[in-house]
């Protein structure tokens, strides 16, 4: 625990935690961040699980790469939150749970990247292949849970 | 503030029978603007004239999920409303907030009669006219505003 307290002692943590901007400003960015990743991730995925039937998917891999941009602006926003409360966070089993599912989810997303980048231009309008069902399905649960489980970590 | 006080009594007091379901709200309208923003940002782009690849007609398809979105984030945000309204009512953040919605609801009405119907008509290589590219824009910029405001409500203009 040493890693953490020392993080939580920081003169940046000290600032996030204290100044009357710092905290409002990065947990905005989070939010928005938030709104990028997982808003496009569930479109994404959605329409790889068979909804918006109309929409191709060669259109796709694009959006993946704008949801990235979401990402970082959590990674660091998320990064930045942490060190306030480092070792609250890291005990609590809300954070835990959040923090493996974006890890997971973003994993995935990175698995899929190069697929779609190569494959989704040739699947028509049809169904995808059927892993790749199973690899959207998997995306949609885990963003979610991302979601509810980092909105209870205000709570438990 | 007595209509205030009569939501607060009557109206408010079934949001705190249950002790989780302002969490459990909370985490909806999370979702809820997930949905909303995620179908935006891929509609604005395509009617701002990015990610041609995606057919203009197609992506249409979308606000379905937008409805979905701002249905969720409308019964939870009355929720919010009735479980607190000496809360919400005075604050600054909140007040901008529904304004933007407002805005961003006429900015919806004129998308729908303006550029939806030639939306559909877009091919990959269609000039994409400046009305277009206006609305889109003003609709991730409000939309955005509208999260970053719900999000700072705890934070700024507390009254």
């Amino acid at each position: 625990m040493g890693v953490l307290q020392w993080l939580e002692g920081s003169g940046f943590a000290d600032w996030i935690q204290t100044s009357f901007i710092a905290y409002p400003l990065v947990i905005t960015m989070h939010s928005i961040g938030m709104a990028i990743m997982v808003g496009l991730m569930l479109v994404l995925n959605l329409r790889l699980v068979g909804l918006f039937s109309r929409i191709p998917y060669g259109g796709l891999s694009k959006l993946l790469g704008l949801a990235w941009i979401g990402f970082v602006i959590n990674f660091l926003s998320g990064a930045a939150l942490f060190t306030a409360q480092a070792t609250v966070f890291a005990t609590q089993a809300s954070f835990i749970v959040k923090i493996l599912a974006v890890f997971a989810g973003a994993g995935l997303a990175a698995y899929m990247q190069p697929i779609l980048d190569r494959e989704a231009a040739g699947w028509g309008t049809g169904a995808v292949p059927g892993n790749i069902r199973g690899l959207a399905t998997a995306s949609l649960v885990l963003w979610t849970l991302a979601i509810l489980a980092g909105r209870f970590t205000a709570y438990l | 503030m007595s209509t205030l006080d009569w939501i607060a009594a009557n109206l408010g007091s079934f949001v705190h029978v249950m002790p989780w379901t302002w969490p459990i709200a909370e985490a909806l309208h999370f979702l809820g603007l997930c949905l909303l923003l995620g179908a935006l940002i891929v509609i604005d782009l395509r009617m701002m004239g990015f990610n041609r690849g995606l057919a203009a007609f197609s992506v249409h398809d979308l606000l379905t999920l937008v409805w979905v979105g701002f249905t969720i984030n409308l019964v939870t945000g009355i929720v919010f409303y009735v479980g607190d309204p000496h809360r919400y009512t005075p604050n600054v953040a909140f007040q901008l907030k529904m304004v933007l919605v407002l805005l961003a609801g006429v900015n919806a009405l004129y998308y729908q009669r303006n550029i939806a119907p030639q939306m559909a008509t877009w091919t990959e290589d269609t000039e994409v006219p400046v009305n277009a590219k206006v609305v889109g824009a003003l609709s991730l910029l409000l939309w955005f505003s509208v999260l970053s405001y719900g999000r700072l409500i705890p934070y700024i203009g507390t009254g």
